[in-house]
């Protein structure tokens, strides 16, 4: 079976039955959570990985070096980190040189340990027609110690900085003069562990700072949180939480997906806090109810006249109530019914006072907010397999924009006052004994309204219903075969609430149907083939009704007493694809794929001109021979690298992908 | 089926199921009856779907930017829709937009997924003035994503990348001061 799994994936995520009602009802928030014990990592060794990857005409190289030495005496931590990406469309390239690293002396005194780190960091990007660089660090000593048990570590020392962000064409030509420059001092503390109890009582407590302050910048960053928990005798538990941040001032080198990035932020204060409570009862009869309260409130202002937008501040609040079955009971309910609102306001007392227009339209964009949700989720399996399934899930979401100014005797306000309400509701059905193979048929069904309130945008309300009937099956066909197979229909009508505002404009629909076949097979012991055959045929349009018919065609009376409502196609596809795969797994370790798919995208698109469909942008064909090795060396290395060269239609291109892994 | 007759009468459920049910928490309110309205498109929006087939039916910005929109820059830095928002809103009340124009980008062909997502790539050319008269040109390349939002019935645009080197007009740290 664990070949079959590898010879196609799509299997798994196919027929991955969750638990019931899983992921249709609200789940406990994760910041309420007990955190897990911390995976204990080794602190001795070298670690290295590379990534390399080309797609299309973008390469991303990232490579890694980890040097780590600790012992009861000293530590010494060194990072080697660099990234490339080269992106030959926009002829844009990205590098990234970090050596960030601490060497400390521990066992001193008190339990503590000292010593130096630094973060020297280099960033080059190029643009289009110039480029910019970026040289920084970081240096100074860090202790660190554990008082109570408590992890504290406090660090300070230099910081330097040399940058221009828009030099000449070449990086030869620049010269020291060219770029900016600034020193100055850094000092930063943290306190707790997310993941160790606090003093070994039910709480979690953690905070970071960071202060930066240089000649031309100044920078102050922090973040705490506070999460208590408390058993109850009976059972229950509670929750509480309190999290703020807070970040004041700008930078020239910020974070970008993780990583340092070369940036030029206006000086801006930032701040939000949340406090939350829960309760988690322990089992009453046949049920564990559940409850959350919460608070949040975020403050954004800018400090800085390169900026033009506004301060801005938000305040939300959530109740959250759920409840359901406990495991084993005959039948398994999962429900939720929560409550959301707030507001959005803006904050106009820092613009430029010539700005005062400005301020007048920007405040109209303040709102206030509400949503409310209800989720409820019952199923009944039996113990062959057989049973069903039914989610009924509702939500309501407004918003009121109350802002208004007079103007030449007009009350000016925004038009934006809406209503969103959805309704879906899902049936799913498991026929038959899991023993024949599972097997699902299901139904879903969805009503989604869409209402502006004022008069300006009400014209585009629009009801729609969403329509989809599917089902999945996979069978053992014989001992080392297996066949597995997904299809679904679906269909989308809208119309629009006020016709006669949208004459001309008829209102969307859509349908598709797609079947996904899978077979698999072990040929041997250590060979498997697989095939996967995907058909799938959509087209969408307008729904064009008698209502939809503009002035001109509402003057002709021969179209208007012969008319019939019809769903005019605009554009329709059918997308075959095939992929052929075979594998070899010469070695536990080690296994290599290879394999070809075929794509064929036949679209076509309604040219009202010649009255006749032609073929569309999306039109075409690709050829794409493949193949992948991984492999897993002495758990100290493993690697994967995959080879796809595509013939397509448009422009032939490659996908490759190389990493590797070590740690020794 | 003890249990489960107990969970249908359940108190607790059954007020719940009648809380919902009565009290129209899931109704609309009463919507007005829609005037017709003339949407202002300075920066000519509608022309980036010039050509595909498709057409943005919604131009206001709170319509064609998605909820989730980001426009990212050069240096990556992200900004979301209510920063592209204000930021459009304020340079308008600052500066004269002349013209802008959205053409294809020869050199990057567009990716036309049929149904629901688009990307597409343009050269763009915005000129616009202050009220000194004093002109401001901005030209380079953009890449956009733009997804059908079937509640709204309309395409927007849920990633704008643009690739120009500093503060483009459309960079929420341009400021024309």
């Amino acid at each position: 079976m664990r070949t079959l799994i590898l010879v196609c994936p799509a299997i798994a995520i196919l027929f991955a039955l969750v638990s019931p009602c899983a992921g249709e009802v609200p789940q406990w928030p994760p910041v309420l959570g007990l955190p897990q014990a911390a995976v204990a990592v080794d602190s001795n060794g070298i670690r290295a990985g590379t990534e390399q990857s080309l797609y299309i005409r973008r390469l991303k190289s990232m490579d890694s070096l980890s040097i780590m030495k600790n012992t009861p005496g000293y530590g010494v931590n060194q990072t080697v980190d660099y990234e490339l990406t080269n992106d030959y469309w926009s002829d844009t390239r990205d590098q990234l040189l970090d050596l960030s690293g601490e060497a400390v002396r521990k066992g001193l005194p008190l339990g503590m340990s000292a010593g130096l780190e630094w973060s020297p960091v280099l960033i080059y990007n190029k643009y289009t027609s110039s480029f910019g660089l970026l040289g920084s660090m970081e240096a100074g000593p860090v202790i660190r110690f554990h008082p109570l048990g408590v992890p504290v570590m406090i660090h300070a020392g230099g910081a330097a900085r040399a940058w221009n962000d828009s030099l000449g064409h070449s990086l030869s030509s620049a010269s020291y003069d060219d770029f900016y420059r600034d020193k100055g001092y850094y000092a930063g503390a943290e306190l707790g562990s997310n993941i160790i109890p606090f003093m070994r009582m039910p709480m979690f407590l953690n905070f970071k700072g960071y202060g930066r302050s240089l000649e031309s910048s100044r920078l102050i960053a922090g973040t705490g949180s506070v999460l208590l928990y408390h058993a109850l005798a009976n059972g229950d538990s509670l929750f509480g939480l309190y999290s703020d941040s807070l970040v004041n001032g700008n930078s020239v080198l910020g974070q970008y997906g993780g990583r340092p990035r070369f940036i030029n932020d206006p000086t801006r204060t930032e701040r939000g806090y949340e406090i939350s409570a829960g309760y988690k009862g322990s089992t009453r009869l046949f049920l564990n109810p559940s409850a959350v309260l919460s608070y949040n409130r975020h403050v954004l202002s800018y400090n800085d006249a390169r900026s033009s937008l506004p301060d801005r501040a938000s305040t939300d609040y959530a109740v959250l109530a759920m409840l359901q079955t406990v495991p084993g009971f005959p039948v398994t309910y999962a429900g939720g019914f929560r409550i959301e609102w707030g507001d959005e306001r803006t904050l106009t007392t820092l613009l430029p006072s010539a700005a005062s227009a400005y301020a007048l339209d920007i405040n109209l964009d303040s709102y206030t907010s509400y949503k409310v949700t209800l989720d409820q989720c019952a199923s009944k399996y039996f113990s062959n397999g057989i049973g069903a399934e039914y989610s009924f899930d509702i939500s309501r979401s407004s918003r009121a924009y109350p802002n208004f100014y007079v103007q030449s005797g007009d009350t000016i306000m925004s038009n934006n006052d809406n209503d969103i309400i959805v309704n879906k509701q899902k049936l799913t059905v498991v026929p038959v004994p899991s023993s024949w193979g599972p097997t699902t048929v299901y139904y879903e069904f969805s009503k989604n309204l869409s209402n502006y309130i004022r008069s300006e945008k009400s014209g585009q309300n629009t009801i729609d219903w969403f329509y989809r009937l599917g089902g999945t099956y996979r069978n053992t066909v014989f001992q080392s075969c297996t066949l597995s197979e997904a299809t679904s229909a679906e269909a989308k009508v809208t119309r629009y609430a006020f016709p006669v505002m949208n004459r001309g404009n008829p209102p969307p629909y859509s349908r598709k149907w797609t079947a996904l076949t899978i077979a698999n097979m072990a040929l041997t012991k250590k060979i498997a083939c697989a095939a996967e055959v995907n058909e799938t045929y959509s087209d969408n349009g307008t729904l064009n009704g008698r209502d939809y018919l503009d002035t001109v065609q509402l003057q002709d009376t021969a179209l208007t007493v012969s008319y019939r409502d019809y769903y005019a196609i605009v554009e329709k596809l059918w997308a075959h694809s095939v992929k052929l795969s075979l594998s070899f797994h010469l070695v536990p370790s080690l296994s290599i794929t290879t394999g070809c798919a075929y794509q064929l995208n036949d679209a076509k698109s309604f040219d009202p001109v010649s009255n006749d469909y032609s073929s569309a942008g999306s039109a075409g064909r690709r050829i794409s021979p493949f193949g992948v090795m991984e492999f897993i060396f002495k758990k100290h290395l493993n690697g994967k690298a995959s080879i796809t060269y595509n013939f397509d239609t448009k422009e032939n291109f490659w996908d490759i992908l190389i990493s590797l892994n070590g740690e020794f | 089926m003890g249990p489960i007759f107990r969970l249908l009468i359940s108190p607790a459920s059954a007020a719940l199921c009648l809380f919902c049910a009565s009290c129209g928490i899931f109704s609309p309110r009463p919507v007005e009856y829609p005037t017709p309205t003339i949407v202002d498109d300075p920066f000519n929006f509608a022309s980036i779907l010039a050509n595909t087939g498709k057409k943005f039916t919604k131009l206001e910005y709170a319509d064609l930017f998605a909820d989730d929109c980001a426009y990212i820059d050069v240096n990556g830095n992200t900004f979301g829709k209510e920063d592209i928002r204000n930021h459009l809103v304020a340079v308008q009340r600052e500066l004269t937009i002349d013209a802008a124009t959205w053409k294809k980008d020869t050199a990057n062909p567009d990716n036309l997924f049929i149904l629901d997502t688009i990307l597409v790539n343009r050269t763009y050319d915005v000129s616009a003035q202050n009220p000194l008269h004093q002109t401001y040109e901005f030209a380079d390349k953009a890449s956009f994503t733009l997804v059908f939002n079937s509640t709204k019935n309309a395409w927007t645009i849920t990633e704008w990348k643009d690739k120009y080197s500093g503060y483009s007009i459309f960079h929420p740290w341009f400021s024309p001061n």
